[in-house]
């Protein structure tokens, strides 16, 4: 029986404030930190976190709400040309300044639909079987391995960075850059993302030679070279161009491996459920949605453009809020903690929702159905490696910085 | 006539469509937009549907066989 948390102020609109150590950026392994929020979430709609100026939304409706209202609540910076630096202005009429830059959001993620696309990533299908085969051979005749740190962490990236453009000899710095970017620095106690570290820095800089190398040759089928095209077509600013490009980079970094290492913890230690799982398409796809959706990664903030009340809580202009996806997507009045694998439809929220869903969606799905396959039919049986002592980043939903196997 | 179509594969079901042009779209039980059941296409305006089609996140809707969002891969 867990002692019930209790808030240790309120602020004075009457919102609680949790002490911040309740959410640590790292835990060890068997530090249920989501069941703590997950009794959060019960007892308060909305709550804040001691030297964390953002109101934090916990309930399912109140987040999907946010989410798909971009005029009232906007992203903080102008979308796609937010990491090159632009800034989102200092309108008046913030809620007007929003649907402007909502509209143009959604015309430059049109832009880029044609990258995105299911049918466009399954023309990726034998490019990506080909690199977790690559990656598994590197394992010889090991009995064992960490799946984070020998495999999850090399499979997305590698992918991302081969249709990025980068030649393969880059491809380990760029996985590199990208594990660095989100790793918690020393010291660090707030909980905004860090950009501006050595890692983003090397990252933004090389992402911009691709750039200009992606304009001087003929378009074929990278990403840099589509992003140099609509920038030479016009329908990118030179901003978007090289913010989308960083978002692809970004995206293709610790995500996909994060959810990889939450899925393969749960085939390890349900093998009843795996044995069901591994050869069956959709139940690989429904298990692996499921595991995303009760270990989210972190979250999304917006600001309030209008003063507005949500839920009975009175949200001023200028507010930030931020939803930590893991605390609406557990919210039994819609799922709870629990995983079903015959879950359907399974509308949770940790790829986001509505205008701003993740537009790697489809590439994340596929990663995971590809690396389950390829993975069992070398590995069937295997297990956590006895004494594994886990440790879990929160921060950035990093997830576990290893996950030793054995078989 | 109008022809309208939703590719059940891209919509993710954000009711963008049915806030945009709620006397058309709505988001059925399997999370999937659709048109109204028994919706008179004639009585849909074209540029209210061209409308709900480009608040599509995922460019899922198109307009007489035209997907606004169709472009190129090369």
């Amino acid at each position: 029986m867990t002692d019930q948390l209790l808030p240790v102020d309120f602020d004075d609109r009457g919102i609680p404030i949790f002490d911040k150590e309740v959410l640590p950026l790292v835990v060890d392994d068997g530090d249920d930190w989501r069941s703590r929020l997950d009794q959060i979430r019960e007892q308060y709609p909305f709550f804040r976190f001691t030297d964390d100026p953002q109101i934090w939304v916990s309930r399912y409706d109140s987040a999907r709400h946010i989410f798909s209202n971009a005029d009232l609540f906007a992203e903080p910076g102008a979308g796609f040309a937010m990491l090159a630096g632009a800034a989102a202005g200092e309108d008046d009429d913030r809620r007007a300044a929003a649907r402007v830059n909502d509209a143009r959001h959604r015309e430059v993620r049109r832009a880029l639909l044609p990258h995105f696309s299911p049918s466009y990533v399954k023309t990726w299908e034998s490019s990506m079987r080909s690199i977790i085969r690559e990656i598994l051979d590197r394992l010889g005749d090991r009995r064992g391995c960490d799946f984070v740190l020998d495999v999850a962490q090399y499979f997305f990236p590698y992918i991302g960075a081969q249709w990025l453009g980068a030649p393969r000899e880059d491809w380990d710095k760029l996985v590199q850059w990208e594990h660095d970017v989100f790793l918690v620095p020393p010291g660090m106690t707030d909980r905004s993302l860090h950009m501006d570290g050595e890692a983003m820095t090397s990252l933004i800089v090389y992402l911009n030679q691709l750039l200009d190398s992606a304009r001087q040759r003929p378009r074929d089928d990278t990403f840099s070279s589509f992003i140099a095209g609509l920038e030479a077509d016009g329908t990118l600013s030179h901003d978007e161009a090289i913010g989308s490009m960083i978002i692809q980079a970004l995206g293709s970094g610790h995500t996909v491996t994060a959810t990889l290492g939450y899925l393969f913890h749960f085939l390890a230690t349900h093998p009843d459920a795996r044995k069901d799982i591994v050869g069956d398409e959709s139940k690989i796809l429904s298990a692996a949605e499921e595991v995303l959706r009760v270990r989210s990664l972190f979250g999304h903030g917006r600001q309030v453009t209008e003063d507005v009340e949500i839920s009975g809580c009175p949200m001023h202009q200028g507010d930030q809020v931020f939803v930590m996806y893991t605390i609406p997507n557990r919210d039994p009045r819609c799922f709870g903690a629990d995983i079903d694998l015959e879950r359907s439809p399974n509308q949770h929220l940790a790829f986001n929702f509505a205008s701003h869903q993740c537009l790697g969606m489809h590439w994340a799905r596929q990663s995971w159905r590809i690396v389950v396959e390829e993975w069992h039919a070398r590995y069937p049986d295997y297990e956590l490696a006895p004494g594994a002592q886990l440790v879990e980043q929160v921060y950035a939903g990093v997830g576990f910085h290893s996950l030793p196997l054995v078989w | 006539m109008l022809r309208v179509t939703v590719d059940k594969e891209l919509c993710a079901g954000s009711g963008r469509c049915e806030v945009t042009y709620p006397a058309a779209f709505e988001v059925g039980d399997d999370m999937k937009a659709r048109l109204r059941p028994g919706v008179d296409m004639a009585s849909l305006d074209r540029t209210s549907l061209l409308e709900a089609a480009r608040a599509c996140p995922w460019g899922a809707i198109a307009v007489d066989g035209e997907n606004i969002d169709d472009r190129s891969h090369s």
